[in-house]
Parts: C-alpha cells; sequence; structure tokens
C-alpha cells in the first residue's frame, strides 16, 4: 500500500489540458505566420487554413480557462490565492538556489514549499502573463481584420505585443515542459498530476511541496491509500 | 468644329464658355494641354467652376443665359481698345458694306425693324445691304451658270448676282462695322458686370486676354457646346461667338476658329445625315409645302447668287437620283413631287411633336436611340402626351426610361393603352460602318463582335422595316404610295444589307458604270449622277477596291503631317474633300500671305498656292482643259453668296445678337425694353407654366459629368461608372446652403410648377451668389444624367424642371437657365 | 530603386475617371450591383477610399481660394510601389515582392494568405483584402500587361498625358521639369513627391498646389515598430535555443538521478528519508494553533 494526495480535480486539469493542447497548437500554426520560408513553402490555402485554424484554437484558449473559472469560482479564488501569497525567507532561498539545482540535482536541495512554490509562483505566473497579452493582442488582431477598422498603428502595436508574447512564451513554455513532464530527471512521474489522475505520491508530494503535503496528510481529506 | 482636335494645340488663347469640354470631350483636353505646354493662356467662362476650370489659367463665374451680353460687351472692348484685326475685318467680313437705311433697333422695345405681328417674325427687308447693282446670272458658255443649259437640268432662274455699296474707310455712318459698333455702346463694362454677376476686374482680365488674339499673328480659339445653344436665343449666342472671332481675325487660322464640340454620339454623323426636320442629309432645305411647292421653286429659292451654292441644283439632284434612281426622270420633275413636305400648320420639331400627341394628332412614335422621356424639357408633359399614343416603337440597346415610360413613377400604368415594341439594337462595336468626330473626320469602324442575342444594327432593323412595308404596299395597297414604291433601295451585298453599299452611295457615283467620285465637283444637275450626300464626295472613292473600307480614305491611317501643323492630312477623311481647317482662305491676307508663317496653312507663291490643308475656296480653275491657280481675291467664305464674313446678317431672329433675358429670369432686361427675345418659340403654350422670380427666386443651370452620357441609359447600365458616380446631386453656393439650412450630402426638394425632384445635395464654393443688377442671386447646377430605368442607378428626372420654349432657329429647349426653388426635403 | 515608375501629374488631371474605369475593367474588379448600392459620398470623389474591390481612384479636394477662387485638386490614390516598402517587409508569405525587372511591388495572390500585415505596415494606407479568405487586392502596375510591352491599363486610357509609365529615372527628371514650369507659372508650392521617398517610389507625383492638395504625407516612414518586428524573430530562435541549451545541460547534470523516497509521520509530524530514516523536517502543527 502507498499514500497518495489527491492535488488536481478532474476539472483543474482538462483546463490545463485543453490549455497546455491549444497552446501548442497556436505555436504550430502561428509559426506559419510567423517564419516565411514556412509560409512560402507551403500552398497558400493551406496556410489560410492553418491561420483560420490559428484564430478558432485561440478563442478555444482563451474560453477554456474563462468557462472553468466561471464554472468553480471557489476552486478559481484558492487558484489565484496561490499566487498571490506573501513571500518569505524560505521563497527567497528557493529562487536564489534555483539554477545550481537545476544543474546539480543531486546535490541541491531546496527548502520545503507551500502547495505553489516559489518556482511555480514566477514561472507560472509568468506562463499566465503572456496568455493573457497573447489573448488580448491577438482578439485585437482578430477583430481589427474581420471585424473593425482599427487603426493601422494600433494593429502594428498589437502584433508587435503578440510577438513579443511569442518570445517570452517561448522562454517560460519550454521550461515548463521541461520539468511538468518530468524530463528534468528529479521530475520524472510529474506528468501524472496533470495528464494523470492528478494523485501526488506521498514522496513525490513531500518532496515538492513539503509544506503543503504535510498539511494534506495532518487533514487527511485528500489522502487515498492505493495498492503499489 | 471649324477645325478639328488637333488644331487645338495651335491655339494662344483659349475661351471655354458654354462648354465643358474636359469633361464632356476630354480628348479634347489632350490637345488643348498641348498648346497650354507651350503657354497658351487658357478661359473659362461657366455658371459654375467646373473640372474644367480647375485645369484653366483664368476662370469666370457668369450667370446662365447672358452669354450675348458678355459677348456684346467683349465687341465693344475689342473696337474700344482697337484690338480688332483691322486688314483681316475690312477685307474678308461685311464691315464695309452699307446697310439698308431703314434698319433700326428701338432700345425702349428691344426689337429690330421689320416686325410683322401677323407673323410674329421679322421681315428682312432693312436688315439687307444697299445694292450698287444687281448683274444677272451667266449662263454663256463660259460662265458661272453655263451648266443649267445642259440637256437633262431642269428649268429654273438663277438669281442675279447683287453687287452692294461698301465703304473701305469704314467710316460711312451707314456702314455695318459703324452701325454694328453703335448697337453695342450699351454694353459697357459696369452694365455687362450687372447683367452677368461677373466683377469688373474679372471681366476685363478675360476681354484683355482674348482680345490679345486680334494681332494678326495670334490665334485664338473657342470651344462651345449645348451651354450656348441650349437658350432661347441659343443660334444668336453662336452668332455672338462667331463675330467675335471675325473681329479677332481668328476665323480660318490653325488654332483659331468657333468650334462647337461634339462627340461620341456621332452628333456630327447624325446631323450630316440629316436628321433635323428642316434638312436632307448634307444640309439641304427639306421640301415645305408652303415656300418650295415644286422643284423649280426650290431650285429658284436655293440656288445662290454668288459662291459655292451657285451649284446647289447639281447637289439636289444627284440627290434625288440616289433616292429615286431610274425612276427620277427630268419628267418627273426626278421624284421632287414624291417628297413628303412638310406643312406650315403643324410643326414636327421635338418639343412640339410632343403638343400633337397631347392633341391627339400624332398616334404612333418611332424612337431611335433616343430617350426623351427622360431628356427632353418638361418631360413630366411630354411622359404625360406619349400616354395618348396608340403605339411607340422604342429601338435602342437597353430599355431606356421612354421605352418604359408607362412605369413611370407619376403615371398610372393601368390608365395607359399604349402599346410599346422594344426592338434590340446592336452596340457600337457589334456592327460596322462610319462615324464623324467632332473635327468632320470620318473613320470607319470595323465590327468586333456579333451583336447580343436579338440585336440587330440600326442599318439591318431599318432594312428589314423598309423591306417589310414595301411588300405590304407591293400585296395590299395604301395611301401615298409612289415615294414608298418608287425608292431606290439597293445596299445589299451577297443579298444582305450591307454599310459599304450605302458609304458608296453617300459619297456619289457617276450612275453610267457606277464610277465613284473623288469630289463634289464632279457632280451633275443632268440626272447623270447620283450622290445621298455631297459633302461626303471622295471618302469613299476608290473604283479599285471598291468593298474594302480600308482601301479607301476613310479607312486611312497615314501618320504624316505636312506642314507641322497637326493637320494629319493621311489618318482618316474630313468632309468637306479632307479640308482641315474650314474658311482656311483668311489665314492668309489679301494678297495669299499667311498672316503667320508658322502657321501657314495657304500660302500664294506668287504663281501658285502651296497649301498644307486642302484650299477652303477656287484655289484653281480648269482652263482649256487644264487646271490653272486662281490669283488671291477676298472670296474667303465661299459658301455665302456674298462669300464674306458676317458681322451682321439678313435672317434668322436678330440681324446683330442682342442680349434678352432667359424666359424665366431672376431680373429684368437691364440692356433694353424687352423681356424675351420676341421670337422664342413655344412660350405661349399652356404646357409650359412659367414660373415667376418671386415664387421661383433661384437661377439654375443644368449639365452633364464626365462619369455619365446623355441620359444615362448606357453609363447608368456600367458599374464602373455607376460607381464612379453613383447619384444625381444638385450643387449649391455656400451661402445659400446657410440661408436654407442645407448641409452637404443632405437630401434635398428643387422644384416648379413644371416638376419636383429630390436630389442629395453638394455644398461647395465652385457655385456662387451672383450679384445681380444690384441684387443677389444664387444660381445651383443640377446635373441629368438620372431616370428611373437602371437596374444599378436610379433618381428623378431633372428635365421634368426645364421649361420647354426654345430658339426659332434651332427650336432647341431652354435647358440651360430657368428658375426654381430648392429646401431641405 | 525601382527601375520603372509611374507619374502622375495633378496640373493635367482633369479627373475624368477614366483610369479608374479600366483598372476595374481590365483587372476584373467588380462594382457594386445592387440598385443604388453605392452610397452619395458627398464629393466627386467615389468610392471615398480603396477597397477590396478598388486599387485606385481619383481623389478630389476643393479649398476657396487662388486666383481663380477655388482650387480644386484632383489625386491618384493608389500603390505608391515603394522602394522600401513596408509591405514587402512584412509579407509573411511571400505574396508581395519586388519585382526583379522592373521594381514594382508585385503581387502574387496564390501566395496570399489574408494576414493584412501589409494593409497596417504601408505609410500610405494603401493595401486592401476581399473575399472570404481576405486576399490581397492592390495595385500590380499591371505586370500582366508590362511584361508584353504593354501600358499599364491606367496609363492607357489617359486622354491628357497625365499619367505615364516609363523609366523612373527619366520620369523623375521629367517631373523637376515640370515643377519647374510650373513654379514659373506662379504655382508657388509645386512639389514632386516620390524622388526619396521610401527609398524612391514607384509613382512620381507633380503635385501643382502642393502635395497637401493631395493629402500626401510629408515624410512617409514605416511604423518603427515594423521595424523592430523584424529583429523580434531572430530574438525568438535565440531565446528558444538558449532555454533549450541552459536545460540540456539540466538534463545531463541529473541524468540517471534516483532519489530516495520520503514518507510523512502523522504521530512525529516530520518527514522522513524513508531509506535513511533520517529526519529531514519537523512540523510544529500544535504550536501554530
Amino acid at each position: 500500500m502507498a499514500r497518495y494526495i489527491k492535488r488536481h480535480s478532474l476539472q483543474a486539469r482538462i483546463t490545463h489540458d485543453v490549455f497546455a493542447v491549444s497552446g501548442i497548437l497556436l505555436f504550430l500554426t502561428g509559426l506559419f505566420v510567423f517564419i516565411p520560408p514556412l509560409a512560402d513553402a507551403a500552398p497558400a490555402t493551406t496556410v489560410y487554413v492553418i491561420r483560420i485554424a490559428h484564430r478558432v484554437i485561440g478563442f478555444i484558449f482563451i474560453l477554456v480557462p474563462i468557462i472553468s473559472a466561471i464554472l468553480a469560482p471557489g476552486g478559481f479564488k484558492h487558484y489565484l490565492s496561490n499566487y498571490f501569497r506573501r513571500w518569505n525567507k524560505e521563497d527567497i532561498t528557493w529562487m536564489k538556489k534555483f539554477i545550481p539545482y537545476m544543474l546539480a540535482p543531486k546535490k541541491v536541495h531546496m527548502p520545503n514549499q507551500p502547495e505553489l512554490k516559489s518556482g511555480q509562483v514566477v514561472a507560472d505566473g509568468a506562463l499566465m502573463l503572456g496568455a493573457i497579452v497573447m489573448a488580448i493582442s491577438g482578439l485585437f488582431l482578430v477583430f481589427g481584420t474581420w471585424f473593425v477598422d482599427l487603426s493601422a498603428g494600433l494593429m502594428v502595436f498589437m502584433r508587435l505585443l503578440h510577438n513579443i508574447g511569442f518570445i517570452w512564451m517561448i522562454v517560460f513554455v519550454i521550461p515548463h515542459i521541461y520539468l511538468g513532464a518530468g524530463i528534468f530527471q528529479p521530475y520524472r512521474k510529474t506528468a501524472r498530476l496533470m495528464f494523470g489522475d492528478g494523485k501526488v505520491s506521498e514522496s513525490d508530494a513531500l518532496y515538492h511541496w513539503g509544506n503543503w503535503a504535510a498539511e494534506e496528510f495532518e487533514k487527511g481529506e485528500k489522502v487515498v491509500e492505493e495498492d503499489d | 468644329m471649324t477645325g478639328h482636335y488637333c488644331d487645338l494645340s495651335n491655339s494662344d488663347v483659349f475661351l471655354t464658355i458654354g462648354s465643358n469640354n474636359v469633361e464632356c470631350h476630354p480628348v479634347s483636353a489632350k490637345w488643348v494641354q498641348k498648346a497650354h505646354d507651350k503657354g497658351a493662356t487658357w478661359i473659362v467662362v461657366d455658371p459654375r467652376f467646373t473640372r474644367t476650370a480647375a485645369c484653366a489659367d483664368i476662370y469666370s463665374p457668369i450667370r446662365a443665359g447672358t452669354d450675348i451680353a458678355f459677348f456684346g460687351g467683349m465687341a465693344k472692348y475689342i473696337l474700344d481698345n482697337d484690338l480688332w484685326q483691322k486688314e483681316y475685318v475690312r477685307n474678308y467680313t461685311n464691315a464695309a458694306y452699307l446697310l439698308d437705311p431703314g434698319f433700326d433697333f428701338d432700345v425702349k422695345t428691344g426689337m429690330f425693324s421689320g416686325w410683322n405681328e401677323q407673323t410674329k417674325s421679322y421681315e428682312f427687308s432693312t436688315w439687307g445691304y444697299q445694292v450698287d447693282e444687281t448683274i444677272p446670272a451667266d449662263a454663256s458658255p463660259t460662265g458661272a451658270f453655263a451648266w443649267t443649259t445642259e440637256d437633262g437640268v431642269p428649268e429654273f432662274t438663277p438669281p442675279g448676282n447683287k453687287v452692294p455699296k461698301k465703304d473701305m474707310s469704314l467710316e460711312d455712318p451707314q456702314c455695318i462695322f459703324q452701325i454694328f459698333k453703335k448697337h453695342y455702346e450699351r454694353y459697357d463694362l459696369d452694365t455687362v458686370s450687372a447683367v452677368c454677376g461677373i466683377s469688373v476686374e474679372t471681366l476685363e482680365l478675360v476681354y484683355k486676354t482674348f482680345g490679345s488674339t486680334g494681332a494678326p499673328d495670334k490665334a485664338g480659339t473657342i470651344m462651345y457646346a449645348l451651354g450656348q445653344t441650349q437658350h432661347h436665343y441659343g443660334v444668336q449666342n453662336t452668332r455672338a461667338m462667331g463675330v467675335i472671332q471675325l473681329l479677332l481675325g481668328n476665323i480660318g487660322l490653325a488654332g483659331g476658329g468657333l468650334n462647337a464640340l461634339r462627340g461620341e454620339p456621332n452628333v456630327q454623323g447624325s446631323t450630316d445625315m440629316g436628321l433635323l426636320v428642316h434638312n436632307t442629309p448634307g444640309y439641304l432645305a427639306w421640301p415645305t409645302v408652303a415656300k418650295y411647292p415644286n422643284l423649280r421653286t426650290w431650285l429658284d429659292l436655293e440656288t445662290s447668287s454668288g459662291g459655292f451654292y451657285t451649284n446647289k441644283p447639281k447637289l439636289f439632284i444627284s440627290q434625288l437620283k440616289e433616292w429615286f434612281g431610274s425612276n427620277a426622270t427630268l419628267q418627273n420633275d426626278y421624284g421632287y413631287d414624291w417628297l413628303p413636305k412638310l406643312g406650315s400648320d403643324n410643326d414636327v420639331t421635338t418639343m412640339s411633336t410632343f403638343e400633337l400627341m397631347n392633341t391627339g394628332f400624332i398616334k404612333g412614335y418611332f424612337l431611335w436611340g433616343q430617350n426623351p422621356a427622360q431628356s427632353t424639357a418638361n418631360t413630366k408633359f411630354a411622359r404625360e402626351a406619349m400616354s395618348k399614343l396608340d403605339w411607340m416603337v422604342a429601338i435602342d440597346i437597353v430599355e431606356t426610361e421612354t421605352a418604359s415610360f408607362w412605369r413611370a413613377p407619376d403615371l398610372d400604368p393601368a390608365t395607359i393603352d399604349t402599346e410599346v415594341f422594344l426592338l434590340p439594337a446592336a452596340l457600337p462595336f457589334e456592327k460596322a460602318g462610319t462615324v464623324v468626330n467632332s473635327g468632320r473626320w470620318l473613320q470607319w469602324r470595323y465590327k468586333a463582335v456579333e451583336p447580343f442575342d436579338q440585336a440587330k444594327p440600326d442599318l439591318e432593323i431599318c432594312d428589314l422595316l423598309w423591306k417589310e412595308i414595301v411588300k405590304l404596299y407591293k400585296d395590299e395597297g395604301g395611301a401615298n404610295p409612289e415615294p414608298i414604291l418608287n425608292i431606290k433601295w439597293d445596299y445589299d451585298i451577297d443579298g444582305k444589307i450591307d454599310p459599304r453599299a450605302v458609304a458608296q452611295a453617300l459619297n456619289g457615283y457617276v450612275i453610267e458604270g457606277k464610277k465613284l467620285l473623288t469630289t463634289f465637283g464632279d457632280l451633275k444637275a443632268d440626272g447623270s449622277t447620283a450622290s445621298a450626300m455631297w459633302i461626303y464626295a471622295g471618302f469613299y472613292a476608290n473604283n479599285d477596291a471598291p468593298l474594302d473600307p480600308s482601301e479607301q480614305k476613310v479607312g486611312a491611317r497615314g501618320r504624316e503631317d505636312k506642314g507641322g501643323l497637326a493637320l494629319f492630312q493621311q489618318w482618316s477623311w474630313a468632309w468637306p474633300l479632307n479640308r482641315r481647317v474650314l474658311y482656311n482662305r483668311a489665314s492668309a491676307d489679301v494678297d495669299g500671305k499667311p498672316w503667320d508663317s508658322s502657321r501657314s496653312l495657304v500660302n500664294w507663291t506668287g504663281d501658285a498656292w502651296d497649301n498644307n490643308d486642302v484650299a477652303d475656296f477656287v484655289a484653281s480653275r480648269v482652263v482649256d482643259g487644264a487646271p490653272t491657280p486662281v490669283a488671291p481675291n477676298n472670296n474667303a467664305f465661299f459658301m455665302n453668296w456674298d462669300q464674306i464674313g458676317r458681322l451682321m446678317i439678313h435672317s434668322l431672329d436678330m440681324p446683330v445678337p442682342e442680349h434678352y433675358e432667359p424666359f424665366e429670369s431672376p431680373t429684368d432686361n437691364a440692356l433694353n425694353g424687352r423681356e424675351n427675345s420676341p421670337m422664342i418659340r413655344f412660350a405661349d403654350k399652356e404646357s409650359v407654366k412659367k414660373g415667376t422670380r418671386e415664387e421661383y427666386p433661384i437661377a439654375v443651370t443644368t449639365y452633364s459629368v464626365v462619369e455619365h452620357w446623355q441620359s444615362g441609359s448606357q453609363t447608368r447600365h456600367c458599374p464602373a461608372l455607376v460607381e464612379a458616380m453613383p447619384h444625381q446631386f444638385v450643387e449649391v453656393p455656400e451661402k445659400l446652403a446657410e440661408e436654407r439650412g442645407i448641409k452637404n450630402g443632405d437630401l434635398c426638394r428643387v422644384f416648379n410648377n413644371r416638376g419636383s425632384i429630390h436630389v442629395h445635395a453638394f455644398v461647395t464654393p465652385r457655385l456662387h451668389t451672383l450679384l445681380i443688377n444690384g441684387k443677389e442671386v444664387h444660381q445651383i447646377g443640377l446635373p441629368h444624367h438620372w431616370g428611373w430605368a437602371s437596374m444599378y442607378s436610379t433618381g428623378d428626372v431633372v428635365n421634368d424642371l426645364a421649361p420647354n420654349v426654345g430658339d426659332p432657329g434651332s427650336y432647341i429647349p431652354e435647358y440651360k437657365a430657368f428658375l426654381v426653388d430648392i429646401e431641405k426635403a | 530603386m525601382a527601375k520603372l515608375a509611374f507619374y502622375f501629374d495633378s496640373s493635367r488631371c482633369s479627373a475624368c475617371k477614366g483610369c479608374q474605369a479600366a483598372c476595374k475593367t481590365w483587372n476584373s474588379l467588380p462594382s457594386p450591383l445592387g440598385q443604388d448600392e453605392n452610397p452619395f459620398t458627398g464629393s466627386y470623389q467615389s468610392p471615398l477610399d480603396l477597397n477590396g474591390d478598388t486599387r485606385l481612384l481619383i481623389s478630389f479636394s476643393e479649398v476657396a481660394g487662388g486666383s481663380k477662387g477655388v482650387e480644386w485638386s484632383f489625386g491618384r490614390r493608389s500603390c505608391f510601389h515603394c522602394t522600401n516598402a513596408g509591405c514587402v517587409q512584412v509579407c509573411p508569405s511571400g505574396a508581395l515582392a519586388h519585382d526583379e525587372e522592373t521594381g514594382m511591388v508585385r503581387v502574387t495572390e496564390d501566395k496570399c494568405i489574408g494576414c493584412q500585415y501589409c494593409k497596417y505596415s504601408c505609410p500610405f494606407n494603401v493595401p486592401r483584402h476581399y473575399g472570404y479568405n481576405d486576399k490581397i487586392n492592390k495595385c500590380t502596375s499591371c505586370l500582366d500587361r508590362v511584361s508584353h510591352d504593354r501600358q499599364p491599363a491606367c496609363v492607357k486610357t489617359c486622354q491628357s498625358e497625365t499619367l505615364m509609365f516609363g523609366s523612373r529615372d527619366e520620369l523623375l527628371a521629367k517631373a523637376n521639369e515640370r515643377v519647374a514650369k510650373l513654379q514659373e507659372q506662379g504655382f508657388e508650392r509645386a512639389a514632386v513627391y516620390g524622388g526619396n521617398e521610401l527609398g524612391g517610389l514607384g509613382l512620381i507625383v507633380v503635385a501643382h498646389h502642393g502635395i497637401e492638395s493631395l493629402s500626401l504625407p510629408a515624410n512617409p516612414r514605416i511604423s518603427g515598430m515594423v521595424n523592430l518586428l523584424d529583429i523580434l524573430k531572430p530574438l525568438a530562435g535565440l531565446g528558444a535555443a538558449a532555454v533549450l541549451a541552459g536545460l540540456g545541460v539540466s538534463f545531463l547534470t541529473g541524468i540517471g538521478y534516483e532519489r530516495h523516497k520520503l514518507r510523512y509521520d502523522e504521530e512525529t509530524h516530520d518527514i522522513i528519508d524513508d531509506e535513511t530514516n533520517e529526519v529531514l523536517a519537523h512540523f510544529d502543527f500544535d504550536e501554530e494553533e
């Protein structure tokens, strides 16, 4: 028998997964407009379909988290509160240790963390911020070309924003995948959290979010026992 | 035009007045610009600041309908400031001729001498010259009328030639120069300024600039169009311009002349063809019951005592021979009696036809490429009159307002019994034939594509109808069978009607062997030649290839320009005889030396004529069987019996142009005691519904825009043109807009007693509030291209507002100046 | 620098709109087909601006003043075929590019993906788009005609020699000559437009009432943001490469690392290394409460 904590609800996992998959598709479809030789190589109608797909997926990308938040306002509030928590000494230590830890995970060890560790607050927060910038600038680009006549200056600015957002996303999404999917060796099996049943093993929970795990074991509400 | 479009490039000063040549004749602008590049000055006088004004150097507004005051003032300015071309006026005009002592003009009544209250017209006896002697017509073997004694020439009495009294010093108070000068004494700058609404400064600038072309080596040209002609004194407007050009010595010069701009609709060609009721093709008089009851009276009255028209019988008898062929013989007066003759009781000019429909006299109506339900003056009345017809046949490329008159918004189709037939006509590029441009150039237009669906060329429609009518007459008989059964109608080639056969008939030929003629000089009055239209003789005269238009002069495409005056003698063919500049004799002095050697059209070298253009005078004569040069004389206008340019005339409605106010005018006549010209036509008709200036204080003029063509039947069916100018509008001066609370783009109602239309407003500084005889007069402008019949662009009919009164010479309606009121709709 | 160019002389233009109609007809561009569908524009200018079916129009501007009382200026509104063309710079698919032969901005419609970036990077607001897939519509300089030694449709139809097409150098010289002459004639504000703007335009304009009368921007520039966009592309690649490199090193250093399992003891409130039984952390829940 082994103990697990139920960390992510089904709704949270679906929200994350649809969001993540649409984000990846947006990245791939966007490349065709971003990289001229790519568009040049493909037939224009294909590129056109890809562009329209980019816009349709964009709407999914925007709508899914909004709908999710509406369906579970309590969860959304809790989610937000994790980002806007107060920072303490341990957080500072954590952040200082981050790069050494990434390069020498065997030797460098991190302090215990609450439900959302400082690295997540920064990295996922940046990701959310990037997504919001992409969403807003993307909406302007869609509306400006399809529905209303916006000034050229505003449109170019929105495009600029969309491109800056794109770089931003590259910088934060790749490490997110690296860590989240457990390519980073100490993080193996973490993919299960979002793409699996949402449960975290006792050992992993204590390793990543010691403070939170201890609390959950004390309360016992989310703790389940399963066969090995 | 006395010249042609390319000739405009030779001018020093342009006066565009009563024309919007850049918009309505855009190709003319190309040649004006060429002269402009060389430093020519371009003046535009127009009620509106047009796109032509935008291109010009000097612009002057003018109150519509005051052109005679404007030109009268110019004549006075030219004389007062000694700008006239003295040698030219003395030798080539009738300035020196002494006028009948009975001639008079009464300023108080505004009447010339000779008024006949019974006929409501002038008798011309007091307008003529004092005559020294009358030389009897010379029918001796060497005389001008020798040919009248030949076999086959009908008997008639050629007139004797009057020799007028002259004073070459121009000082005799009874000489035309002095009487003319006296007549325009009243037209001083201040008066003209008050009548026309032009500031004295602008007036002086225009007069001075155009007057500068009185120098012998300068050429000024006047470009005009419907803005001059569409008045009840339109012919006199034209005369006024002719007189100015004579005073300045501009007629006959390269870059000079009096140029009526005529455009795409082949209007030059259609008037050449005798479109007007009083003409046969080639501008010969159409027989009337009262004046020409038989051939002899026609020949007696129409044969001129001097000049080229001493030959008129040759032209007319050749025409009769073409019409009736071998049926026309000396014995039956060449079929003259068969011709339908106009009666004096019923006038059948355009405006009258609607009066006659209204009274039920006209029951059937054939319309060939015409749209009077949209385009005639007082169209509302015209449409109501049409609704009384039994039948109408409309032949057109689209369903016009007239073909669908019963659908007019103001008519109830349920109450109209007129049966309307619409015959689809082929488009210009779906048929072969000739077109004549503004410069009288004939060009062959080849068929590009087959007509669409059931559409047919006009010639074919005409042929089918004619053959059917003849068949019915043969089978069943009918009224007046002679003209129908005796007509020669042999224009088939390979069993089908063919424009090439018609071209040969127009050109003329010796009947024996059908040899095409190169000049109308070879036409005869003895029945041995046939010619449907003498003025075209030579355009289709290559006997070696009678079926190939490209081998004929009409198909000529040579690019040489002998003399460098843009005459392009080898490109197409200009009637008459490929003459490019009419009256070109006047481009040289009495000794035959060009006034300006750089502008040499004709030149007497001492023993021969060295000409760049075809001489418009007798330059050679056959002596002992050989052509021999004729030494220069002063017979520069040999189409007149006196062979001279006329400052004053002895025909029409005025001997010398005098200002009268438009039928509906915003002011009193400041120049004489009479409001309208005494010979105004149709002013007494009930349908006219004259409005007063108290009821309708706004002066209006109507016009065309470049994007549309006439009644819009063609252009309102072209989406690209509709998009370029989609809606009817009224142009409103800013001051009037302010007074009436009209903003740019507002829908407005423009109305008078005859009609009411809704149009959008353009509020613009391009229209003016003028100071007329001390009072402010607002002048607005309405383009006239719209009606209800179009898939793409519709609008109210502007001509509902225009009065159906007109000129006694041309019977043209007064579209260009009348009164309305305007309000925000 | 463009090898060929258009020439437009406002002092000769009579605003007959022949060019506007010829452009539509030659290029099979539709006009509205509904009855009275076109709006009243309140001007002789119609349509008021370029649109997905209109590449060329004649513009009108009337101002009271001048020796004739009104200055009515007619201009050509269409693509300027810039040497430094914003549209070419931003076009992601190669639909817009400079034609090697003529230097004009060529349109390869098949390549257009409808992104409309060109519209927003053009200093003259010229490109327009049409159809369900927002294809580019702008003056092509009728390269289909030019490549067969024919004049562009608009030039061919122009009667007053307002429009010309040919060697850019010659036409620029002609324009300078013309302006000198116009200034001599009293058109003090007469100016040439397109000589140096944006590296030299492929439409040389002679503006006899000055360039403001034709609403031409005095100093057209490609927006700085557009240039910035160009920098962002390599930057994005660089960023991605840097991140990936860093993570690669991280992966290599961590490869094969097996963590000790941890367990939590609710009794002692300790986190304990499952293999060494070492207490790694202790929590004082009661005390805190």
